[in-house]
């Protein structure tokens, strides 16, 4: 188990995210993707705050962008999974895929 | 409703109360999102929802500096309640007594507004819970601009316990003389400056510190 402990269901949610978006990974994306894929609103704080945890964790890197129009002369900033947080969500899969294996309930669809 | 630009006041508070870290990327986000569509009730939530996270998070990762912001706040608070306000008593009953005709003459109005309403030390008692607000806001501003909401919330707390007070003077015929119905609306009056009033002198506190810290960045 890596040594700042398991990665929560929010942190894989965003770690997954990043890596279908590659390189034009930043806020919005972010937030749609999750969106799109648990079919609810996503706060862009709490998706900003779990980046910034993932990042002290060195699950990922940031750079920042240049400043838009559009966005009111603020810049974006730009994430991407390192190594390590790739590493980490294999792990995770891999756990989460070892607990579901043979569980009847989980199979077919019927609860 | 589809709007073309963020509503301001919000748009104030998040570039004041947001994540320190990555407030101008989710200002930006946000802004980008309303000229995508996103409607004027959806940008609100998300402020907020962002500011409370901001806030949630901050405290959760510094237990020690929460607790040492709301000790500071609260020792403000125990001298405004425990000192200043026995003491503004006191001076506005001598006032009262040595120059109470003078300072208000024939006029009833006036005579109230010193006498059941205190007017001129409400506005000292407001400037000091600004004053705290800021203090609190400028001590803890690198993590916590933020717990001055919580402070402000937990001024709630003897707001209610004046309020079941006042509720309780209301249902009880006193100060016979006095003019009641004049009371009764002083009293509502103190009830309101307890609840909404103080706590908003102490959020205004908090986010004047944080403006002359966003402009400073």
């Amino acid at each position: 188990m890596p040594k700042h402990g398991l990665l929560g269901g929010f942190e894989l949610l965003v770690l997954l995210a990043l890596i279908r978006l590659g390189d034009d990974a930043y806020g919005v994306p972010i937030s749609d993707e999750i969106e799109a894929s648990v079919g609810r609103a996503v706060s862009a704080g709490s998706v900003y705050i779990t980046l910034e945890r993932l990042a002290r964790k060195g699950l990922v890197s940031s750079r920042l962008g240049e400043p838009t129009a559009e966005r009111g002369g603020r810049a974006k900033t730009y994430f991407r999974p390192t190594a390590k947080g790739l590493r980490e969500v294999r792990l995770a899969r891999q756990a989460l895929m070892r607990l579901w294996h043979g569980v009847p309930q989980l199979e077919g669809g019927r609860t | 409703m589809r709007i073309t630009k963020p509503p301001r006041l919000s748009t104030w508070l998040l570039e004041r109360l947001a994540p320190r870290q990555n407030r101008e990327s989710i200002t930006g986000d946000l802004c980008e999102q309303v000229l995508r569509g996103r409607s004027a009730w959806w940008y609100r939530r998300q402020v907020f929802g962002t500011i409370f996270a901001g806030l949630a998070a901050d405290i959760a990762a510094h237990k020690l500096l929460a607790v040492r912001a709301l000790a500071i706040g609260l020792s403000g608070l125990f001298v405004i309640y425990g000192v200043v306000g026995p003491l503004v008593q006191e001076t506005r009953m001598t006032l009262f007594r040595r120059w109470g005709q003078s300072l208000w003459g024939e006029s009833e109005i006036l005579r109230q507004l010193w006498v059941y309403y205190g007017l001129p030390f409400v506005a000292v008692t407001c400037l000091m819970f600004i004053a705290i607000g800021w203090m609190v806001a400028r001590l803890h501003r690198r993590h916590l601009p933020g717990i001055v909401i919580v402070l402000s919330a937990m001024l709630l707390i003897p707001a209610t316990f004046q309020t079941i007070e006042t509720r309780r003077l209301l249902a009880t015929e006193l100060w016979p003389g006095w003019g009641w119905g004049s009371f009764r609306w002083a009293l509502l009056f103190h009830s309101f400056l307890a609840v909404v009033v103080h706590p908003l002198s102490l959020l205004i506190g908090g986010l004047w510190a944080a403006r002359s810290d966003a402009d400073a960045a």
